[in-house]
């Protein structure tokens, strides 16, 4: 097994000035209910307007990671803290209302009538004026190329549009973090280059999990190489994407 | 087993999603199409409410001409119509058939059953056109217009999606399963292939409300909508005039 020094991880505590970072995550853990070990102590400290991709083969946690990180499952065992703040029944609002979460699976994702309520089910839930929600559901339905199918039911779309919705219902509101599960997984060329687009262009904190080495470089600054047994193998830059033979022993290529 | 099993889910799969929405004529240009739908529901609620409450045949047939005119100039197919309301009408019709030879055949029997048959044919038509000509995302608004509790309405919105997705689910299950077949099982083994397609298919769907709920978390989790502007135009205005009319030609 080849472990690469770790050269640009940031310390758990913050260093830079930005304030509190805006995820920590100090040695958790996550067990699945039948007993498989999902998440093994996994830290982590990421700081505002970071981009970071969580890379690693299929199984080896990414998605659960993302799930955690969120604050949508609480780990087994260990601390995270988003935002400052414990993410916890008391907190659940002030977290949704800044974080962003997209879904591997856009089946799992979507579930209101139309695309146009997809746009606006969150909007609701969160206050906003209709004609604020509205005005903005025009401008990324046009930027996301689905303003064709606003009153169509979800599930009727292609793959590569149900991900565009999605995204959009995500990027759309701005959130200060935004998550993001294999973006680009199962959907066309040209799909994809928009998509990978749209998340350069979003200004949220982005936490992207991926399989796929040659997307990070385009939305990602920061890499996190998860092997196949689950452990961190590397935190760092770019430069991390070049060690073939590392990528190859983390099951990665 | 496995092909009762497909022809089921297929079938089931087919009457939800038809049942509850017809996407190929609510989009059509039509009259009722363009009534708001918190008119439209109530509307017909009270012709299904008026057609209940009379056993006077002389009121109920032209209050299914009326339907039927609607019906035209909202481009619905009489066939269409009719092969959504004719199952109902003749189980209905069967169920009130020993009224007219009890204990021998009488006029008022026959009567008696035709103006029940003809109650249940102007409800069932007033819901079928409801729902040929008003997309699911107006009927959801509609009730959330008149304020039915946002987690009934919630849970209605779910059924109807996750019903079209498990249905899918047992599909691939099944798809996947016929792929792998090679040779003609057993009734042993296709009762035993059968609970296991089955058990496998609950497995799934309960990993995915899990699923589910964790996303409808992430996206604020609420049962919170926006309802849509509401402008009363000329369509509005013939629609509630004639049903208007129709009350005080009964009453």
């Amino acid at each position: 097994m080849v472990h690469l020094k770790v050269t640009g991880s940031k310390n758990l505590e913050n260093q830079n000035g930005y304030g509190e970072p805006v995820i920590m995550a100090k040695n958790i853990s996550y067990t699945y209910p039948d007993g498989t070990d999902a998440v093994k102590g996994f830290s982590i400290s990421i700081e505002d307007g970071e981009r970071v991709a969580l890379l690693g083969p299929n199984g080896c946690g990414k998605s659960t990671l993302i799930m955690l990180l969120s604050g949508l499952l609480p780990p087994s065992s260990g601390e995270i803290k988003i935002l400052g703040k414990k993410p916890d029944r008391k907190n659940s609002e002030f977290l949704r209302r800044n974080i962003g979460v997209v879904f591997q699976n856009p089946d799992d994702f979507l579930f209101n009538p139309t695309v146009r309520e997809e746009l606006l089910y969150t909007p609701a839930q969160l206050g906003m004026r209709f004609e604020e929600a509205i005005a903005l559901v025009k401008e990324y339905s046009k930027k996301f190329e689905i303003d064709d199918v606003l009153e169509k039911p979800p599930f009727r779309l292609s793959g590569g549009e149900k991900k565009k919705v999605s995204i959009a219902c995500s990027i759309m509101l701005k959130p200060r973090i935004l998550f993001l599960d294999e973006p680009t997984a199962n959907v066309d060329g040209k799909t994809r280059r928009k998509i990978i687009e749209l998340i350069g262009n979003s200004n949220s904190t982005v936490i992207v999990a991926t399989h796929e080495i040659d997307i990070v470089p385009k939305i990602a600054t920061r890499v996190v190489v998860i092997g196949d047994d689950r452990n961190v193998r590397a935190d760092g830059g770019l430069e991390l994407l070049e060690r073939k033979e590392f990528l190859e022993d983390a099951g990665i290529i | 087993m496995i092909e009762v099993i497909e022809r089921t889910a297929k079938e089931a799969s087919h009457f939800f999603q038809n049942f509850l929405t017809s996407e190929r004529t609510v989009y059509q240009k039509g009259f009722l199409q363009g009534v708001d739908s918190r008119v439209k529901i109530p509307s017909f609620f009270i012709l299904i409410v008026l057609a209940v409450s009379t056993f006077n045949l002389t009121k109920l047939f032209p209050l299914l001409i009326f339907l039927l005119f609607l019906a035209f100039i909202s481009k619905i197919s009489l066939k269409l119509l009719v092969s959504r309301v004719w199952l109902f009408t003749l189980f209905t019709f069967i169920i009130v058939t020993p009224k007219i030879f009890y204990p021998f055949f009488t006029m008022d029997g026959l009567i008696y059953a035709l103006t029940f048959t003809l109650r249940v044919l102007i409800a069932i038509t007033s819901v079928s056109l409801i729902i040929l000509t008003t997309p699911f995302s107006d009927m959801v608004s509609t009730l959330r217009a008149y304020r039915l509790p946002s987690s009934m309405i919630t849970i209605l919105v779910l059924t109807y999606r996750y019903i079209h997705l498990t249905f899918s689910e047992l599909f691939r299950i099944l798809l996947a399963r016929e792929s792998r077949r090679v040779s003609k099982m057993s009734f042993s083994e296709t009762w035993k292939s059968g609970g296991n397609t089955l058990g496998l298919f609950f497995i799934r769907v309960l990993e995915r409300s899990e699923r589910v709920y964790l996303s409808s978390l992430a996206r604020g989790g609420g049962y919170r909508a926006y309802s849509k502007p509401f402008r009363f135009s000329l369509s509005e205005g013939f629609f509630t005039t004639s049903v208007i009319l129709f009350i005080w030609w009964f009453i």
